[in-house]
């Protein structure tokens, strides 16, 4: 892991205005999608970036990517501010930042060959690989990804929902980009074959030095591959740090929450205690005051209520609590703690 | 990484099939297909009628034989002349004004409906692509259209611009390029959701390429349904402006206007509206059923139904047990 | 709390109130006939929770159907036994089902906000099969609609009873969809992916309801789910599924302490885990068959590291291994305790 930021991601945020004005004006409702997230992501690094529903990590996805104007904030890439860029200059630069979708079944055009799919990008950055190469260069993302060369030929629907997922991971590589964005990338697919593109991800990454922002609602696939992790709610970060900080010592009542209601698959820990969290998560058109965690939250208190509670570094994590490393965690978080047998993970 | 590479499982012998397509597969599966296949049969005769009338009419369409007056189908007249479709109040071979009115009829369908059909896309797909307030302003406009009394504006606007074929094609586009418009703007915004859409845009794709590479070629089969639909209600309103005197000029015909014609004598002579009413009819079923079968086959998901030859049922395909 | 029961064989011991027999469902596709459920046989007890673990495509979800009575034929073809007190419900009239299906056995689907019909309001739902069945008038109907949505702890029952479900967020039209389950006091209550469109927060709300309800009612509950943790955490045994088949089953702690297919260690270990302990995942390779395209012999094989040739050829059939646990596997006694 080198130190140079690939790319760097500042105070963004997307606003999304609310219905149109009325005849007669009247005043415009608006939603703050996203407030003012940052991160830095390293050549080789896997940020994950975790929160419920609703809390805006999709926006967030689409807003780096400029698929979303964003409102205000800054989006580097190798230092350069790509929101400032014309939408030519834009569409150029797309080929350094690529995407990987949830959806495997609507991600890929139902009319296209597996091997149109992949040299499409090339049609629009001819100079990546010539005419002549594309043919060789097709088979050679195919075996990449863990497909075989004569796969080309063939449709989407005639693969599986994790075969698809790696056609539209190749799809991404094939511009031979630095960050690429996992939007739920492993969500829609079944646990053994979650685990097949999870270890493709990651050897890919070793190969080629790739970065990812890897948003995922599962915290123990975002515990297994990144290296960071952020946590969101309501369109805020509220903790931040290395994954293993977070995920060993989560301060912010609601990482605690989140990591205790993760069902644990050892029924030996089946009579841990829970935190049950009450109500949902609130509407984001209507924030609550203060701090937009303490309707729900076990910990609040007249202060949490009143003032938005500031950023507070906590060992390596940034935590944004006003209590943030003073409070016990009122769940039995020993799930968390390490492999319970160390020899029973082969 | 070993346990990671996919196996890639034996793959079905239809889809392959169904991947390397050449036209002699289409054309096996249009045998295939029987409906299919008897429809574009008729089309294909059709359409050699039409054009080739002038030689293969049996008589000259508008050669008035008072002597062969009101002869039924199949029957022949006290002139000796044998008529598959019988004659009309002129005496004039039905059959064969048919085959001369089809070259109208169709040519107007068909022209008009691909005009309205460029026009109505065109705009539909742009105001969904870019929403705001192109679509505002389109959209208002395809209701306040779609409002108006076609009939009404048309033949004012006939009435003065004058009638003639040309101008035909000019009303009609301008009345029915909403439909198309509605249609389009509807399957835009639908395929829009999809996220292979967002993908191609985020490989860099531009506008248009996204357009008309993936859009485009998705909404196909619904909008080749409309067109042959929009065919056969352009034959029929055809008809009703020729009926009214602004549409087709005798001597030239069409079958619109011998329905109206036709009408009549509709007690005494049934098969002067019957007839060309049922090459109306006929050719927009098998317009229909023609574009149902192209829609399949150039769709990739369905079309090995279509190219794989049935199995016989309830065989099992599993070797167990 | 019922968990502490003798396995002495497959079955549970107590007189099963659902008893499964050799359940086969296929259909016919233009491809010819099509298996998805292939010789099952399992039984429930009263109470009982149960655990059906399996990927897209195992069959888990079509099994549950046929014995609900809900698959269409043609083109779906059911043989076997459901026996639900006694009764085979594949063989009794529709009207009998019918009423098994309201009465007695209640299911809830992964979806639920496309489950309910977005032009009723949830009140009117919730109370549809109560009014058809105890024939009550429209007040009795909506009192009990509010208490059914206090019992699932919908917040102010009273003043969103006339809400629609677009009102209502996916954790809340879970709880309508199961307050209509409960509406008629159930035996069974059937949970397909219950949470599985759920948040992780959400989702752990909807099952300590379940829990309680369970608890309060007696009712025996079938969770059908492909996350392990789910069913370590709920279920007292367990059955997981391949290929339309039930490759093990036995209690939940055993399962998990000695997994004895190699599927089943395959899925515990293809698990990423919160504790942190990294390295590659244990992918299993591959992919399930799709259907109609079965393997010959014991349908695993294709993914399995440790075939031997005896796989290839010849089905393993479910046998017990250990004290109510069994597998379908040929080399289960000598992998056991590796």
């Amino acid at each position: 892991m080198t130190d140079t930021p690939v790319f760097e991601v500042r105070d963004i945020r997307k606003d999304y205005v609310l219905g149109k004005p009325g005849l007669f004006g009247g005043k415009l409702r608006s939603l703050a999608a996203v407030r003012d997230v940052s991160f830095t992501l390293r050549r080789g690094e896997t940020v994950g970036l975790v929160g419920e529903s609703g809390c805006g990590k999709s926006s967030l996805a689409r807003t780096v990517l400029r698929l979303n104007e964003p409102t205000g904030g800054e989006v580097r890439y190798h230092g350069r501010n790509i929101l400032d860029l014309p939408k030519a200059e834009m569409q150029k630069l797309r080929r350094h930042i690529q995407v990987v979708f949830q959806d495997p079944y609507s991600s890929l055009d139902p009319r296209f060959t597996v091997r149109r799919i992949l040299s499409e990008p090339w049609q629009v950055f001819p100079d990546i690989v010539p005419p002549a190469r594309r043919e060789a260069r097709v088979a050679e993302l195919l075996t990449l990804v863990g497909l075989n060369p004569s796969d080309a030929d063939r449709y989407p629907h005639q693969f599986s929902g994790g075969q698809r997922q790696r056609i539209g991971i190749a799809r991404a590589l094939a511009l031979e980009p630095e960050v690429i964005v996992c939007d739920e990338a492993v969500s829609a697919l079944d646990v053994s074959v979650q685990a097949q593109v999870v270890n493709l991800l990651k050897d890919l990454q070793d190969k080629l030095g790739l970065a990812y922002l890897f948003i995922a609602h599962d915290l123990s696939v975002v515990r297994h591959i990144s290296d960071r992790v952020i946590v969101m709610y309501l369109g805020q970060v509220v903790e931040e740090g290395p994954t293993d900080a977070v995920f060993r010592t989560p301060r912010h009542p609601y990482t605690v929450a989140l990591l205790s209601a993760v069902p644990v698959p050892d029924p030996k820990q089946k009579d841990r205690d829970v935190i049950v969290l009450e109500g949902e998560v609130p509407n984001p058109i209507m924030p609550p005051s203060g701090c937009p965690f303490h309707p729900r939250c076990a910990h609040a208190r007249d202060l949490c209520r009143q003032t938005p509670p500031p950023v507070r570094e906590v060992g390596d994590a940034r935590v944004r609590c006003h209590f943030a490393g003073e409070l016990e965690p009122a769940a039995d978080l020993r799930h968390l703690a390490g492999p319970s047998e160390p020899g029973d993970r082969a | 990484m070993t346990a990671v590479d996919a196996q890639t499982l034996p793959q079905d012998e239809a889809h392959d099939r169904a991947a390397a397509i050449t036209s002699r597969a289409y054309f096996g599966a249009l045998m295939r297909d029987r409906v299919a296949f008897v429809s574009a049969i008729f089309l294909g005769l059709l359409l050699i009628a039409a054009l080739g009338a002038d030689l293969l009419a049996p008589y000259e369409p508008n050669q008035a034989n008072l002597r062969a007056r009101f002869v039924p189908p199949l029957g022949t007249a006290r002139d000796g002349g044998f008529h598959l479709l019988g004659t009309d109040e002129l005496g004039r071979d039905l059959f064969s004004r048919l085959m001369h009115g089809a070259r109208v009829s169709m040519s107007i369908g068909l022209l008009g409906a691909l005009c309205s059909g460029i026009v109505g896309i065109t705009l539909g797909v742009l105001a969904g692509f870019y929403r705001g307030l192109l679509e505002d302003v389109l959209m208002r406009a395809v209701d306040g259209m779609m409002a108006l009394p076609s009939l009404l504006i048309a033949l004012f606007i006939l009435f003065v611009i004058g009638p003639g074929f040309g101008n035909l094609i000019l009303i009609f586009t301008l009345l029915h390029w909403m439909v198309f418009a509605r249609m389009a703007r509807s399957l835009t915004l639908n395929h829009q959701q999809h996220t292979y859409i967002t993908a191609a845009r985020a490989i860099g794709g531009s506008d248009r390429r996204i357009i008309l590479t993936h859009l485009l070629p998705n909404m196909v089969s619904p909008l080749i349904v409309l067109f042959t639909l929009e065919i056969a209600v352009l034959i029929l309103s055809e008809a009703s402006l020729s009926f009214l005197g602004f549409g087709v000029q005798a001597p030239q015909s069409s079958w619109g206007l011998m329905i109206a014609r036709g009408r009549e004598y509709i007690s005494s002579a049934w098969w002067l509206v019957v007839m060309p009413g049922a090459a109306i009819f006929l050719t927009a079923l098998a317009l229909n059923l023609v574009a149902a079968w192209a829609r399949a086959i150039t769709d990739p998901v369905q079309r090995w139904r279509w190219l794989t030859p049935p199995r016989r049922k309830s065989q099992p395909i599993d070797d167990e047990d | 709390m019922r968990a502490m029961q003798p396995y002495e064989t497959l079955d549970a011991v107590p007189a099963p109130l659902l008893d499964i027999r050799d359940l086969r469902v296929s259909f016919d596709t233009p491809h010819g006939l099509v298996k998805a459920v292939g010789g099952v046989s399992w039984s429930l007890s009263p109470g009982e929770t149960l655990g059906i673990i399996g990927e897209s495509g195992s069959g888990k979800s079509v099994g549950l159907e046929a014995i609900m009575g809900l698959i269409k034929s043609p083109p779906g073809h059911v043989s076997g036994q459901v026996l639900f007190d006694g009764r085979d419900v594949l063989t009794m009239a529709e009207r009998d089902r019918r009423q098994l299906r309201g009465e007695k056995i209640a299911m809830i689907f992964q979806d639920a906000m496309s489950a309910l019909n977005p032009s009723l309001t949830v009140g009117t739902q919730i109370a549809e099969v109560y009014r058809l069945r105890r024939k009550c008038s429209q007040a009795e109907a909506e009192r009990k609609a509010i208490e059914l949505m206090d019992r699932v702890k919908i917040p102010s029952a009273k003043t969103r009873v006339g809400c629609y479900p677009h009102e209502f967020s996916g954790g809340m039209c879970q709880r309508v969809m199961i307050a209509t389950a409960l509406a008629l006091n159930p035996q069974i209550l059937i949970a397909d992916e219950p949470t599985t469109a759920l948040d992780v927060t959400v989702q752990r709300q909807i099952m300590t309801l379940l829990a309680e309800l369970q608890r309060e009612d007696g009712m025996a509950l079938v969770l059908i789910t492909h996350d392990l943790g789910l069913v370590a955490e709920t279920v007292d045994r367990a059955m997981v599924m391949y290929a339309g088949r039930i490759v093990e089953s036995g209690p939940v702690d055993a399962l998990f302490e000695t997994p004895t297919h190699p599927y089943t260690r395959g899925l515990i270990r293809s698990m990423p885990r919160l504790d942190g302990a990294s390295g590659a995942l244990h992918a299993i390779g591959g992919t399930p068959p799709a259907a109609g395209r079965m393997p010959r012999g014991c349908a695993f094989h294709p993914r399995c590291e440790q075939r031997v040739d005896r796989c290839l050829t010849e089905r393993p059939n479910l046998r017990m291994v250990a004290k109510g646990q069994a597998a379908a596997c040929h080399l289960a006694e000598e992998t056991r305790h590796d």
